[in-house]
């Protein structure tokens, strides 16, 4: 893999730029080097914001950001493999139904693809998925692995109201709505799962790096969750990898 | 207390922003125009963080219910206090019963009323800045109620010299953005000479410029932006993101404003034209 180069954002903020794509190993170098940045300049850091291929590197108002740019470098070059970090990743299990007025577009998700929705349940809950980062609203997961079968233009004409927990389809990418929202890909679910909350640390509860899996499960069982989460005593499925 | 009698057009609460959360997708938020925020924090000699309500285009009616210190910076807004004029920059007392009216704006679009030891709105993920789903209100409504700290002592710790006037310039210093080398030589210069005018669906997330040109760029593969990057979309438009944008988006990221730019920015109407100066940044690239 090439060296990500180290460009000048604005005067106190830097862009790492991999190659433009998307890619898995891409982003487990770029998650295990933001955390080596994190350790080695935490002075000078205010936040780091990963993305598909390239990391921003927000500095403080006391920071020099020309020493930190030779810093980075200089980590980039000298590091070895022994070296390289990457994050504790967490396999997470998310439950979503799949039925009833949860899934509005997925009639027409599986229309388009000539199959039945059954079988489009079948395909989105068989991979295992990984989050690339969050961004467009707190705590939304861009989660990449959706089956090539799956990848579905997004609606021609946006929803101006998403219900919160829609699981949808928008183009080669899945994900989750955080939170009520316009939105205009197709919903095929929603999970009883809360996948934002202030009250807790950290606020998100899916990070960069995280592999998902999506599982189904029935109106009832989706009633039950939600009122365990709601009381806080529902047991999330999360394996940590060693 | 501060009692809300009449909400304004769009009034919230805001501090210089929310930082640490962006890699959750959190916007930062935080006061549009900072240069005026701070400006009216130090005038009552508060911490320049403090949380000022910030006001836009037409103001709120409040009540004071305690003693305070109050001052208006940012754009012109006709104000008064009970029946007399106040003036901007000029911190003065109140006391319970106060009624605080501020009108519209004469020129620029915000204005910032701070409060001796600032608004003390809850604190939510570091910052007191509203933002819908992050904090419980996002605008200003008729019959909420903003606490403060009562106080009845002097009026300023100090004097500040010199006055900040709203810029009236049309230039916008801005650097040149990660995809600005991607345009194409013509663009780039249509880029850089052409006039914009700001849409009057500009908010606090993002100004839309439009004009009669040919610019246009592909997408590009989602990646970080943040307040100040000017995108420009494939069908011509350019959006500068604002205080509220999101963390990464998907437009080329043509120019980056320089910080004061978008204060600067911040106080322009929908309607007014606008055009770029580039300015540059210390060094490209170090690899």
């Amino acid at each position: 893999m090439k060296q990500p180069s180290v460009h000048f954002f604005t005067p106190n903020s830097l862009l790492l730029k991999w190659e433009p794509q998307i890619s898995t190993a891409i982003e487990l170098e770029m998650h295990g080097f933001s955390k080596m940045i994190a350790e080695n300049c935490s002075n000078d850091i205010l936040e780091i914001v990963p993305s598909y291929h390239e990391l921003a590197v927000y500095l403080t108002e006391k920071a020099n950001i020309q020493d930190v740019a030779t810093k980075i470098k200089n980590l980039l070059v000298n590091r070895n493999q022994a070296e390289k970090k990457s994050l504790k990743q967490r396999t997470l299990t998310i439950p979503v139904c799949y039925e009833g007025d949860f899934a509005i577009d997925i009639e027409t998700v599986a229309n388009m693809h000539h199959m039945n929705p059954s079988e489009v349940i079948r395909l989105h809950t068989q991979p295992v998925y990984s989050v690339s980062f969050l961004g467009f609203l707190p705590g939304f997961p861009y989660v990449s692995g959706l089956p090539e079968k799956l990848h579905t233009p997004r609606r021609e004409n946006p929803r101006t109201k998403i219900a919160k927990g829609s699981v949808g389809i928008g183009g080669k990418q899945t994900g989750v709505y955080p939170q009520e929202s316009p939105g205009g890909w197709h919903i095929i679910g929603n999970s009883p799962l809360c996948f934002f909350d202030v009250q807790k640390s950290p606020a998100a509860l899916l990070r960069a790096g995280d592999k998902i899996l999506f599982t189904s499960v029935s109106i009832k069982q989706y009633e039950q969750i939600a009122t365990e989460v709601k009381k806080g005593t529902y047991e999330l499925d999360i394996k940590h990898d060693d | 207390m501060i009692e809300v009698l009449k909400s304004g057009l769009y009034t919230s609460v805001q501090d210089l922003g929310r930082f640490g959360h962006r890699n959750e997708g959190v916007p930062i938020c935080g006061a549009m125009d900072q240069q005026a925020a701070i400006r009216a924090n130090q005038l009552l000699g508060n911490n320049k963080n403090e949380a000022v309500l910030e006001i836009t285009m037409m103001g709120p009616v409040l009540k004071f219910t305690t003693h305070s210190v109050i001052v208006l910076t940012g754009a012109r807004f006709g104000a008064k206090l009970n029946d007399a004029e106040i003036a901007i920059n000029s911190p003065i007392k109140v006391q319970p019963n106060d009624v605080l009216t501020i009108g519209s704006a004469s020129g620029g679009v915000r204005c910032y009323l701070a409060v001796k030891y600032g608004i003390l709105t809850e604190r939510v993920l570091g910052s007191r800045s509203w933002y819908g789903g992050i904090t419980s209100s996002t605008v200003v409504r008729q019959g909420i109620v903003l606490p403060i700290t009562p106080y009845e002592g002097r009026l300023a710790r100090k004097e500040i010299s010199e006055e900040r006037e709203l810029t009236t310039d049309k230039k916008i210093e801005i650097f040149k953005g990660p995809e600005f080398e991607h345009l194409a030589p013509a663009m780039q210069q249509m880029l850089l000479s052409s006039s914009f005018t700001i849409s009057p669906q500009s908010n606090r997330m993002c100004y839309l410029l439009d004009a009669e040109t040919a610019l246009t760029a592909p997408e590009i593969l989602t990646a970080p932006v943040q307040p100040g990057t000017v995108q420009l979309t494939p069908s011509g438009r350019l959006l500068v993101l604002m205080r509220d944008a999101q963390v990464t988006g998907g437009y080329a990221r043509v120019l980056q404003l320089k910080a004061s730019a978008i204060d600067a920015l911040s106080q322009k109407r929908g309607g007014v034209t606008v055009a770029f100066k580039a300015i540059d940044l210390p060094v490209r690239s170090v690899t």
